[in-house]
């Protein structure tokens, strides 16, 4: 069936969740690996971000009528590989729903509630994830497009007055010694407009119109380049790149910092509160699409037409199974603050990598040959 | 959709009431906080000394509060157990006061607790207390509903009134400190206040009022408070990182009559001196321009000889202090100024072929100052 989105939807949607990984990893990172030149480092990333639009756009197209990507790559995997693939796929999108969950719990208890335990933010934002993962994709879609306006108009605003007050020394100047640095860190804005720009994609055999294409989907990648370029300017100009690089969330320490219109000050608990919905939207399409593969890998035939949530027809019941098991992943995966940190930099950026970069480009060539040998014997 | 949204808001605010012990551990009456402003730190033997002052209100109460402990949170636990005023609030603490003991052991700890904490702001001035203790200053500055939080807040904004070198926050200082090794903080003096408002015959009964006025900067190398530099060489700073603020200089004129000029602008050119590839020295090309304030001779000044003489005696009196605040840099191996990067920019495929770290060629660079002054306003007498 057909879903009532469009491609404008879903890319707001890639857009939101993007923001997720964009302040968690990009900034500190950056500023770690390249210095002050880290704000160009998305910028390095274009062009590779531009050959993995083309890869999706073609990965893309194998999509048959009525199909989900998780349908799309039990196909390709074909008769032998398709269930492991596609139980890997499941895997991954519990992980990394289940990281979603901690980071995001790390980051309200880090800023606006010390001393509170991770453990209940997790739930919370797993229950209501579960809440909508029990709807059909439309609503994130549509939720994406809603919450776009709000969040880059929130963030606009920040950068703006960050950027109104950084410090240029701390930018420039570049020299070529930057370059090598440059390169070191362009995976890491791949990493995240690949890896959202996947996660999108997971709802892309519901668009009502045609497919999502190269065009849009290298537009998009641009934008969330530049987009990070600039977040990664305001952050490191006013922030300095050694400090930026030590702090763990300096996007947030940059919004404590500011001071708009003489008494307006002290807005991160309203900011971080806003960053509420990027988490759940992004922990709701994993769930969602985890839950899908799982359905499949049992034998059910899931489809995204809306039913009543306490329906557990054609494996329903999997999505609450598969919801409880991401947040009790999710209250065990990294408890210190250090394996935390291992998880943000190294452990998941590398999975994500590996799925966007690997997992899939290997389906997909699975699947051509494969098609090609049918072709031969008809 | 508008079910799922409604629930989402109804989740996040739980969010809103979650935190320390429990659902509503976060949550507290705006009446009953005491908001601090301004916070004190001291070394001791043992650790810390830890003071803290809240903004005097209409009753006439400055909440001033002290406390020693072995860290800065050990501190401010025996204070929040010991006061008998409403609960503590910091959030809006608006600027640290560091004793001089402290900042010559280092302040490095004391950046990183403002780093980590998520009370404190990284956008907030420093200031290190000359030859006295932060303690001091914030027990005793101030009269009558006047606290140390309110001449604090005049300072602050009478310096942000004259430029924009002014204070120095912990970003800053954390920044320079990373970038170049050393960095400035600002200074402050304690004294007897020049204002009282006791009435006249109670005077004598009353303890001396005590005010707190700044005094020019301090050099912290590797977050250790090294050598303060004068009022006067805080107005060679302003104009060598081409950040200016007004600051009036005092000269004679050419009859021995009393002149006084504001400078209201001005910037330093820095360039690198090379020969053969080597770093020998460092040009410095001045250019501050400045108005006549007061002139204690015969009110006019008309002739020329006058005003080239003024000129020439200011660019003499700008080119001692931008010396003798070069020199302090030289003499301490202390880049506080961030040299290094300045010179970098004008000639970056030289300085990546130096072979000497420049902090410590620094001790051995000719520094040559040049002063050009100009006398832009004679304001309402010619």
């Amino acid at each position: 069936m057909q879903e009532n989105y469009n491609a404008r939807q879903l890319l707001s949607l890639g857009a939101v969740i993007a923001l997720t990984p964009a302040l968690r990893l990009f900034p500190a990172r950056a500023a770690a690996i390249a210095g002050r030149a880290g704000w160009l480092a998305p910028l390095v990333a274009l062009p590779l971000a531009l050959v993995w639009a083309r890869a999706m756009a073609l990965l893309l197209e194998t999509m048959q009528p009525g199909e989900q990507l998780p349908d799309t790559l039990l196909r390709l995997g074909g008769r032998h590989l398709g269930k492991p693939a596609l139980a890997l796929f499941a895997a991954w999108c519990l992980t990394y729903a289940a990281f979603v969950l901690r980071s995001g719990a790390d980051r309200l208890v880090g800023t606006v509630y010390p001393g509170a335990s991770p453990a209940l933010f997790s739930q919370l934002m797993g229950l209501v994830a579960l809440a909508a993962a029990l709807s059909t994709p439309r609503s994130f879609a549509r939720m994406g497009r809603m919450l776009l306006p709000l969040l880059f108009g929130v963030l606009g605003l920040l950068l703006f007055f960050a950027l109104l007050s950084a410090d240029w020394s701390n930018l420039f100047p570049i020299s070529d010694e930057d370059i090598w640095p440059l390169i070191k860190t362009a995976p890491l804005p791949l990493n995240i407009a690949a890896g959202s720009g996947t996660a999108l994609c997971f709802l892309a055999g519901g668009l009502k119109e045609r497919r999502l294409g190269f065009p849009a989907l290298a537009k998009w990648s641009a934008l969330l380049c530049a987009g990070l370029s600039v977040l990664s300017a305001a952050v490191i100009g006013t922030l300095g790149a050694p400090l930026t690089g030590q702090l763990a969330r300096p996007f947030f320490v940059l919004v404590r910092t500011l001071v708009f219109f003489r008494t307006v000050e002290r807005v991160e608990a309203l900011v971080v509160m806003l960053w509420i919905f990027p988490d759940f939207l992004m922990t709701a399409l994993f769930f969602w699409a985890g839950q899908y593969a799982l359905r499949l890998l049992c034998g059910f035939h899931p489809d995204t037409k809306m039913r009543p949530r306490l329906d557990f027809s054609e494996g329903r019941v999997l999505i609450w199974v598969f919801a409880a098991a991401a947040i009790v992943l999710a209250l065990f995966l990294a408890p210190t603050p250090r394996q935390l940190e291992r998880w943000s930099t190294v452990y998941i950026p590398a999975a994500n990598f590996t799925f966007v970069f690997v997992y899939l480009p290997l389906l997909y060539i699975m699947g051509r040959k494969s098609d090609a040998k049918k072709r031969k014997s008809l | 959709m508008k079910k799922l949204l409604a629930l989402i808001l109804c989740a996040a605010e739980l969010l809103l009431f979650a935190g320390r012990g429990g659902l509503r551990g976060n949550y507290r009456e705006v009446e009953e906080l005491l908001v601090i402003q301004t916070m004190g730190l001291d070394k001791t033997l043992g650790g810390v000394t830890l003071s803290l002052a809240a903004a005097g209100d209409s009753e006439d109460k400055v909440a001033r509060m002290e406390a020693d402990g072995v860290s800065i949170s050990a501190a401010m636990e025996r204070i929040r157990d010991y006061a008998y005023e409403e609960e503590l609030f910091c959030p809006h603490i608006g600027r640290l006061l560091i004793g001089e003991k402290l900042a010559e052991a280092g302040i490095e700890s004391t950046l990183a607790y403002i780093c980590r904490s998520p009370e404190l702001r990284l956008d907030m001035p420093l200031f290190v207390v000359r030859g006295g203790e932060a303690a001091d200053a914030v027990m005793t500055v101030g009269s009558g509903d006047k606290g140390i939080c309110d001449v604090m807040r005049i300072i602050e904004q009478d310096a942000k009134r004259r430029g924009e070198s002014g204070l120095t926050t912990a970003s800053q200082i954390l920044r320079d400190t990373a970038r170049c090794g050393s960095s400035l903080i600002c200074a402050l003096e304690l004294g007897r206040a020049s204002e009282s408002t006791e009435p006249p015959d109670a005077e004598s009964a009353a303890p001396e009022a005590r005010s707190i006025a700044p005094m020019g900067y301090a050099i912290l190398r590797e977050g250790r408070l090294c050598r303060y530099l004068t009022p006067e060489q805080a107005v060679a700073v302003g104009l060598l990182i081409n950040r200016p603020g007004r600051a009036t200089v005092d000269l004679r004129d050419r009859h021995g009559e009393a002149a006084v000029l504001e400078l209201n602008g001005g910037g330093c050119r820095i360039r690198p001196v090379w020969e053969g590839g080597i770093l020998k020295g460092v040009d410095i090309a001045c250019q501050a321009q400045a108005s006549l304030l007061e002139h204690g001779g015969r009110g006019a000044m008309n002739e020329a000889e006058d005003l080239d003489y003024l000129t020439a005696r200011l660019e003499s009196k700008l080119a001692g202090w931008l010396s003798a605040a070069l020199q302090a840099s030289k003499e301490l191996k202390a880049d506080y100024l961030c040299l290094a990067e300045t010179l970098e920019r004008a000639d970056p495929a030289a300085w990546k072929a130096l072979d000497r770290d420049f902090i410590d060629l620094l001790p051995e660079l000719e520094l040559q100052v040049t002063v050009s002054a100009k006398l832009n306003q004679m304001n309402d007498m010619k």
